[in-house]
């Protein structure tokens, strides 16, 4: 009696087997998808490092031609005129009190609702116009490499389902504007430095900036840059003010 | 901000009617190139029918110095409108720089016309040799044995402490 009981084993209910071998199959799962996962990771790691590299290349190669070019027009005689820029950084530098209707419009059709917002514009005749509309509001200008980096890494938000989502992976960008051949933090700046195809798509993924006030203050913001105050146009200049703002 | 000069040079956008238009040059004083340039379109556009938006800029650079350790005379003709009208001044200055020259002018002509710098012209400023200047001011100053009292001299030491107190007023 004692033997036969030892040998027998104790009835397994078929609902907990069945969960048994579920959780089973669904471990492999998970490891398998994390293999592919890693290796996936892994390859778009290479392609990051590679795109970036790409571009490095191609931005000092465009500096080397300016260069050349301008040394070129120099031992001739002749003239240079580098291309006009065709971003520019426009920060908004008034607040909201006190501004009438049309201005008010334009800067919200830029998404610049609060003092100390920035945001990337691409050049053209309506758009020029619109800045001239709100001439007295912003400060703009063209924004180098260096503070469009700089911008984009620190600063940096990604619009998703309508939120304002730190950007803190490639992850987030391949899905947003993986469909433009737009998968990591680089490309993004490349689009915005070159204003290139999907300009207006990288810049609309793009929360508005939110900056500080400037380190050391303003100088007068209600009198335009060429008369010694701060607000309008004020070209390469700009990348100061970003640098004091960031 | 200091003063910089600067040249910009610019034309007409080319049109089918004048394939090669008349290049201009200009030689300006300004705190960056980007009030040169916009100088530059200002008073282009009194000389020629021209203007910002019809025209381009082709070079900004900017002007140094030949010479900037030696003291020179600079005459500056100037037109400015007062508050009553506008006049021709000529005004003389000595400076290192052409530039040291203009600021001195405007800091001038704030403190005794009440003249800005947006009412201010630039005709010409040129060096002008010590025997043709007008000015008494600078007159007093052409004088191969002038001396001047330097009442503050410290002299140099070697050592860091000396057991008396150095005497560093002269005269």
């Amino acid at each position: 009696m004692s033997q036969k009981v030892a040998t027998k084993t104790a009835p397994v209910p078929e609902s907990i087997l069945k969960k048994r071998a579920t959780s089973q199959k669904k471990a492999v799962d998970v490891a398998k998808l994390g293999r592919a996962q890693q290796l996936r990771n892994s390859r778009l790691n290479s392609v990051y490092f590679k795109r970036a590299e790409k571009y490095v290349s191609e931005y000092h190669k465009t500096e080397r031609e300016a260069i050349r070019l301008n040394r070129i027009a120099k031992n001739s005689g002749t003239f240079y005129v580098p291309p006009a820029a065709k971003v520019a950084f426009v920060i908004r530098i008034r607040g909201i009190n006190g501004v009438s209707p049309k201005p008010r419009k334009v800067l919200k059709l830029l998404r610049l609702l609060q003092l100390n917002n920035g945001v990337f514009v691409k050049l053209n005749k309506a758009s020029i116009n619109m800045l001239k509309l709100v001439e007295p509001y912003v400060a703009y200008g063209f924004p180098n490499l260096k503070s469009i980096k700089e911008l984009i890494y620190k600063r940096g938000h990604l619009k998703i389902d309508g939120q304002r989502i730190p950007l803190t992976s490639n992850d987030m960008v391949e899905k947003q504007l993986g469909k433009f051949g737009i998968i990591c933090v680089e490309d993004i700046i490349h689009e915005i430095t070159t204003c290139g195809k999907h300009f207006k798509q990288v810049n609309n993924s793009l929360w508005p900036f939110k900056l500080n006030c400037p380190r050391g203050g303003f100088n007068m913001k209600k009198t335009p840059f060429l008369q010694g105050g701060d607000a309008g146009n004020r070209e390469h200049l700009i990348n100061n003010l970003i640098h004091r703002m960031n | 901000m200091p003063i910089h000069e600067f040249q910009v040079v610019g034309r007409h956008v080319p049109t089918e009617r004048d394939a090669n238009p008349k290049i201009y040059r200009m030689r300006l004083f300004a705190q960056t190139s980007i009030h040169a340039k916009s100088r530059f379109w200002y008073f282009l556009s009194k000389i020629v029918k021209m203007k910002k938006s019809t025209g381009e800029i082709l070079n900004v650079t900017e002007i140094f110095e030949d010479k900037p350790q030696k003291v020179k005379n600079f005459g500056v003709f100037i037109r400015y409108n007062s508050r009553s009208g506008t006049h021709n001044i000529y005004k003389e200055y000595r400076d290192l720089t052409r530039c040291g020259a203009v600021s001195q002018m405007y800091d001038e002509m704030a403190s005794r016309h009440s003249a800005r710098e947006s009412s201010i012209h630039i005709i010409d400023i040129k060096e002008i040799a010590a025997s043709l200047t007008r000015r008494a001011n600078t007159k007093q100053f052409h004088d191969s044995k002038i001396k001047f009292p330097l009442t503050h001299r410290i002299a140099k030491s070697k050592s860091t402490f000396v057991a008396n107190r150095p005497n560093t007023f002269f005269c």
